[in-house]
């Protein structure tokens, strides 16, 4: 067991460049980054595409080589096996051998953590039954799905151990809005496990509804970094929300609040979001 | 160390049921077994040696088919999950790149035995097969073993039958299945042949009816494919599976000059031989001609050799793969 207070990751001064045939510098992906995590923290990495978030993935889990800077994983070297025996990561794509069933996709790489035998069929079921393919699709070729179930196959493989931290590059690719619903619902329950997850996206909603903090690359530094209430708190603001308020009543509401000092008042409905619609719409129609 | 052995077990166990199920090995292996059967029927001028040649034939189409085999597994097995990002999903978890490497390689080689076993027999089948002199109370005279070439053509086709009707009942492996198919049903059909003479009469006797003497060349060939595929394998650490395959080939080339070579092109020669496995100290069929035998001792000195590139070729391959950016 690694010290509590280890931080999960950390990378200072993370630089990679890419070179050509002949050793010439091709392209700076990531310049100068340092970034870490605590245990339990969902931490959102942010930024259009080019800009980072998969080669500092990368070198955080020792695929890459960094040019320059160090990293640390559970306070080792990434490149050390034993560093990541208690990481789950899913890679941009999902990236399964389509030979193999999603059963027999599992059961492989449960066996590269050396999980008993007994464990790993029960674990291999239950994830399984989690992201949706138990039955008959179980025992399919990876090579015969969807984008999306092939997703699910590599989300379940990214827990096939338990880990205690999740690398999520881009979890919802692929997957329709309940697919996507349901990977957001499925982070939230890692951080409620007490889970550290890296969850890298360019989907803005999708990172705010689940991180509880922040940082945004572009052109591989980060540029922005923070718990997502301090970054996106608007202090000089007070919002209100009431139900069952009389529309006779609002705008007494409102001039009190106008009496009481305010610079402007602005007064509508909530609405929800397009996402808890569909799938309101979707959950009808299937019942 | 045990969890070492667990990912160089379960990688070489992906990787060999990914190799069986490629239809490209599927399409070489049948080629090859269908080839080596039909050639006792297809010699035309053979001058007297049919046998020899079936044996030669069928040895020949061993290697180069086994040489095709060797690079084309391994390039599906390494540099396609080098390309598709399944090596980087497998080395995220507690897998060592040297344990990875070791279990591509001995996937790979798993597929080459099986390749091989099928092949070996077919060989063994077309020699008996091949026109020889029969001398029995009832007959006098040179006869080729029919019986035996329609088995030995017949089995492989019957394998894929097989393997057909269990992917359509069943949606088993289809590739898989054919080389349980056909590694079990050439066996069957040799020891079936055991009670037939060569005019294809019952003896009521079991006598095996195959050249044994085949069996040492047949595992220094072995050994000379396990090198290659350790060297293709290393290849894939850096190049695409159609670079390893005619890298392979030219080592193979190279290797069948290296042995004049050191006689006759002085330092470069010397250095030609120290570089590339010798194939000619494998190819040893010519010690069979008129009733010899390959010693023992030869077989194991092979082996030896072979193995000794195998490391070679391997460690090369740990260095090149080390510090890889996947």
């Amino acid at each position: 067991m690694s010290d509590p207070q280890t931080p999960v990751f950390e990378a200072d001064g993370l630089r990679k460049v890419f070179r050509d045939f002949w050793g010439r510098p091709r392209t700076v992906a990531v310049d100068g980054l340092s970034l870490r995590a605590a245990p339990g923290e969902v931490v959102g990495l942010l930024g259009p595409n080019g800009s980072g978030k998969s080669t500092t993935i990368k070198m955080l889990l020792g695929l890459l080589r960094p040019s320059a800077g160090r990293v640390r994983l559970f306070g080792r070297d990434p490149r050390d096996p034993a560093a990541r025996a208690r990481v789950g990561y899913l890679p941009e794509l999902s990236n399964l051998h389509k030979f193999l069933t999603p059963r027999e996709t599992l059961a492989y790489y449960a066996g590269l953590f050396d999980i008993p035998a007994a464990t790993r069929r029960k674990r291999v079921d239950a994830l399984l039954e989690r992201v949706g393919l138990a039955g008959t699709a179980a025992d399919r070729p990876v090579g015969e799905f969807s984008k999306g179930m092939a997703r699910r196959v590599g989300l379940a493989q990214a827990l096939v151990n338990d880990p205690a931290f999740v690398v999520l590059d881009e979890p919802t690719s692929g997957l329709d809005p309940i697919g996507r619903r349901e990977v957001k619902d499925l982070i939230v329950d890692l951080g409620r496990m007490g889970k550290t997850v890296l969850l890298s996206s360019h989907l803005l909603a999708e990172v705010s509804d689940v991180c509880t903090r922040v940082a945004i690359l572009a052109a591989g530094r980060v540029r922005a970094e923070g718990r997502l209430a301090d970054l996106l708190e608007e202090r000089d603001r007070v919002r209100f929300t009431a139900a069952g308020l009389p529309d006779e009543a609002v705008p007494r509401v409102k001039d009190a609040i106008a009496a009481a000092g305010a610079a402007s008042v602005a007064v509508d409905h909530p609405a929800a979001t397009l996402e808890d619609f569909f799938l309101d719409v979707v959950g009808g129609a299937a019942k | 160390m045990k969890r070492a052995l667990s990912v160089v077990f379960g990688v070489a166990r992906t990787t060999l049921l990914e190799g069986l199920q490629q239809p490209a090995v599927l399409l070489l292996a049948l080629s090859c077994m269908e080839l080596t059967a039909l050639q006792p029927v297809l010699q035309l001028h053979t001058f007297g040696e049919e046998g020899r040649l079936a044996r030669d034939c069928g040895m020949a189409f061993f290697l180069v088919f086994g040489v095709l085999v060797s690079a084309l597994v391994a390039g599906s097995g390494l540099a396609a999950e080098i390309r598709d990002g399944t090596a980087a999903t497998a080395l995220a978890k507690p897998a060592g790149r040297a344990s990875f490497l070791a279990g591509k390689f001995l996937g790979a080689l798993g597929v080459v035995a099986a390749f091989g076993w099928c092949s070996f027999w077919e060989v063994l089948l077309a020699v008996r097969t091949s026109e020889a002199v029969v001398e029995t109370a009832k007959f006098y005279g040179a006869v080729r073993d029919s019986l035996c070439g329609l088995l030995s053509v017949g089995a492989p086709l019957a394998a894929l039958a097989l393997a057909a009707a269990l992917d359509i009942r069943s949606r088993r492996r289809f590739g898989l299945w054919f080389f349980v198919f056909s590694a079990a049903l050439l066996p069957l059909a040799a020891a079936l042949l055991g009670f037939f003479d060569r005019t294809g009469a019952w003896t009521g006797a079991w006598s095996p009816g195959l050249d044994a003497r085949l069996v040492p060349l047949g595992v220094l060939l072995f050994s000379l494919l396990a090198a290659f595929c350790a060297l293709a394998t290393a290849l894939t650490t850096r190049l695409q599976t159609g670079s390893a395959l005619a890298l392979s080939f030219l080592v193979l080339f190279l290797g069948f000059l290296a042995d004049g070579a050191r006689g006759d092109w002085g330092a470069a020669g010397r250095l030609l031989y120290a570089l590339v496995p010798d194939v000619q100290s494998f190819w040893l069929a010519d010690e069979l001609a008129r009733g010899g035998r390959i010693a023992w001792r030869a077989v194991a000195g092979g082996c030896a050799c072979a193995l000794s590139w195998t490391v070679f070729a391997l460690s090369l391959g740990y260095l090149s793969f080390r510090n890889k950016d996947l």
